[in-house]
């Protein structure tokens, strides 16, 4: 099963990821990041790894507070973006615990963008970042992201020796080996101090970015792309990265800096900008202003014209004036079919009747409704809605059916548009159902409204 | 679709029932219509649904519906920082949002809105056709 997951082909993300089978099966111990790493493109699974696994990354460092946010789909993206642009060189992953292991930890520290969600922010600049020797650059961001993701990955013993069996080839982590290193204290248990610069220190969030940044080194891209890399790559630099990442990590928090990754839990990870307090309170409160914004930026999809507003005071303005005027309009429109029921009997038939022959209420009540008549006409798109609708109500005609049919399986808006044709010669047929069908019956209009449930 | 059906369910029982009413009445019950047909479209998942529901138990399905768990009073409101003014309009907007804080409130005037323009939108149709039907006739 794990080998499944590793094996990850170029259709879906470009590259292609060839897991050595046999290095799969020692992943047994880890099972998130497999799930992560294989299933990393898949939203939803993004988020069990992220919530499941028990990144300990710094193995208790209750310091760090780097929260990763569990997004599954912008994570799913950025790995893929970063495999599409990283030239995929790595033939065969080191797929064992220890890999896992450094993917967790390339997760921890590249949380860069979780709180704003921005996963993808940085995608371009992947390409252009590459200037490492290592093959893919990958963003920061995208490190981060795919940081974040891995970082459910349970932090486990590294073996720096499985590692270096999966051979090199590909992995060109751009953990900036050569770059700006981290100087890990701890290397010891990695024993390979390097140029593991995936410095994930988590202290150090360099650019202020919500990144997990190198430390005073050259915390850069480099980073960011190593341990992007790393997920591609396996080398047993990329091993001792991820160690030296996690190590920065447990560090920095120690340390107190800013940026601290802790063990994933099931609420929101953010990573703490530099510079800022990492104290639970402003970061909660970091939270919730992102989230606010964040709402606020489909609220102005919703309303139009917002698209150039630009703050969140006038922009609740503009909401407020949207909202009123939508139930101004309603009040409105309420208003006129109030003035217009009494001559329209939607089930008896001799008003209907009535109305049809003489129309006597009819034109009383066009010249009320005639100037609304052009504006009206721009909305034919819910005529074939209303047609139904009120062929509902009579619920005797097979074009209703139809209508309905063809409206619940490709939804009104498109369907409309192909009914639409039959709008002059349904205002007939609408009316003649009207007078002649019985009593609308509600338990009928109900039953059909269940069966159009959308 | 759901609220085209209820609405225009709700639009003939007014129109049986209120044939001797004044139009100001009859305004009224036609409003109140759209606004739970809008509620019931969206199904109780909405704070603002379920404050509509509870306000007009107009058919006996609702009555079912009104029995809805109250969302739990969150520890405080948590206004935006600088539009505390706009926050308290758009909760005095909103039917059932006096209690939530900044995010929620914003989801649910989005949803809010959503409904309300399609609710629009279907009355506005269903004003045409009626237009419709009887300018030809004319």
């Amino acid at each position: 099963m794990k080998e499944n997951k590793f094996v990850l082909n170029s259709h879906g993300n470009g590259c292609e990821w060839q897991f050595n089978t046999a290095a799969m099966s020692q992943m047994s111990q880890s099972p998130y990041l497999s799930a992560s790493i294989g299933e990393g493109f898949s939203p939803g699974h993004w988020n069990h790894s992220t919530t499941t696994s028990t990144l300990n990354l710094g193995l208790g460092e209750s310091s760090a507070t780097v929260n990763s946010i569990p997004v599954g789909k912008p994570v799913a993206v950025s790995p893929r973006e970063m495999l599409l642009s990283t030239a995929p060189k790595l033939p065969h992953f080191p797929v064992d615990s220890t890999f896992i292991e450094r993917a967790a930890r390339f997760s921890c520290f590249g949380t860069g963008n979780f709180t704003g969600i921005n996963f993808f922010g940085s995608s371009p600049a992947m390409a252009s970042s590459n200037n490492e020797g290592f093959g893919a650059q990958i963003q920061k961001d995208d490190l981060s992201e795919n940081k974040a993701v891995l970082l459910p990955v349970d932090h486990e013993s590294f073996n720096g020796s499985s590692m270096k069996k999966q051979g090199d080839g590909n992995s060109q982590i751009s953990v900036s080996n050569g770059e700006s290193h981290v100087n890990f204290p701890e290397d010891g248990p990695e024993g390979n101090t390097g140029s593991t610069d995936v410095a994930l220190d988590s202290s150090s969030s360099d650019l202020g970015e919500n990144k997990r940044r190198k430390t005073a080194l050259d915390i850069d891209k480099d980073q960011v792309q190593g341990s992007l890399q790393f997920l591609s790559q396996t080398t047993t630099e990329n091993i001792q990265n991820e160690q030296k990442v996690e190590i920065s990590s447990k560090q920095s928090g120690k340390n107190g800096k800013d940026n601290s990754e802790v063990a994933k839990e099931d609420y929101v990870h953010i990573r703490a900008r530099r510079g800022q307090a990492t104290n639970s309170h402003s970061l909660a409160e970091r939270v919730r202003r992102e989230k606010i914004s964040e709402r606020m930026k489909c609220l102005q999809e919703l309303v139009p014209g917002c698209n150039k507003v630009t703050g969140k005071a006038v922009m609740l303005d503009e909401i407020i004036n949207y909202v009123q005027s939508l139930q101004r309009q309603v009040e409105f429109l309420s208003m006129k079919l109030a003035a217009v029921n009494p001559q329209l009997d939607f089930g008896g038939e001799g008003l209907l009747a009535k109305n049809l022959l003489h129309s006597h209420g009819g034109s009383s009540s066009a010249t009320r409704f005639s100037p609304e008549l052009m504006y009206l006409q721009a909305y034919p798109s819910q005529h074939t809605l209303v047609h139904t609708g009120i062929s509902a109500m009579a619920s005797q005609s097979d074009t209703f059916r139809r209508t309905i049919t063809t409206q619940s399986t490709s939804g009104y808006k498109e369907s409309s548009m192909q009914v639409q044709q039959m709008h002059i010669p349904w205002n007939e047929e609408l009316i003649m159902q009207m007078v002649y069908s019985a009593n609308p019956s509600n338990p009928h209009m109900d039953s059909k409204a269940d069966g159009f449930a959308i | 679709m759901i609220m085209a059906f209820h609405f225009l369910g709700a639009l003939s029982h007014i129109q049986k029932t209120t044939t001797h009413s004044t139009f100001v009445f009859r305004c009224h019950r036609i409003r109140c219509a759209a606004y739970t047909s809008m509620a019931l479209s969206t199904g109780a998942h909405s704070a603002w649904s379920r404050a509509l529901l509870r306000q007009k138990p107009r058919r006996g399905s609702l009555r079912k519906r009104t029995v809805i768990l109250q969302r739990p009073r969150k520890r405080a409101v948590r206004l935006e920082e600088d539009c505390q003014d706009g926050a308290d309009v758009l909760r005095r907007l909103v039917p059932g949002c006096d209690g939530m804080d900044s995010a929620e409130l914003l989801d649910e005037t989005a949803d809010y809105i959503r409904c309300l323009e399609e609710q629009v939108s279907l009355m506005r149709s269903i004003v045409n056709v009626i237009s419709l039907n009887f300018n030809p006739k004319s």
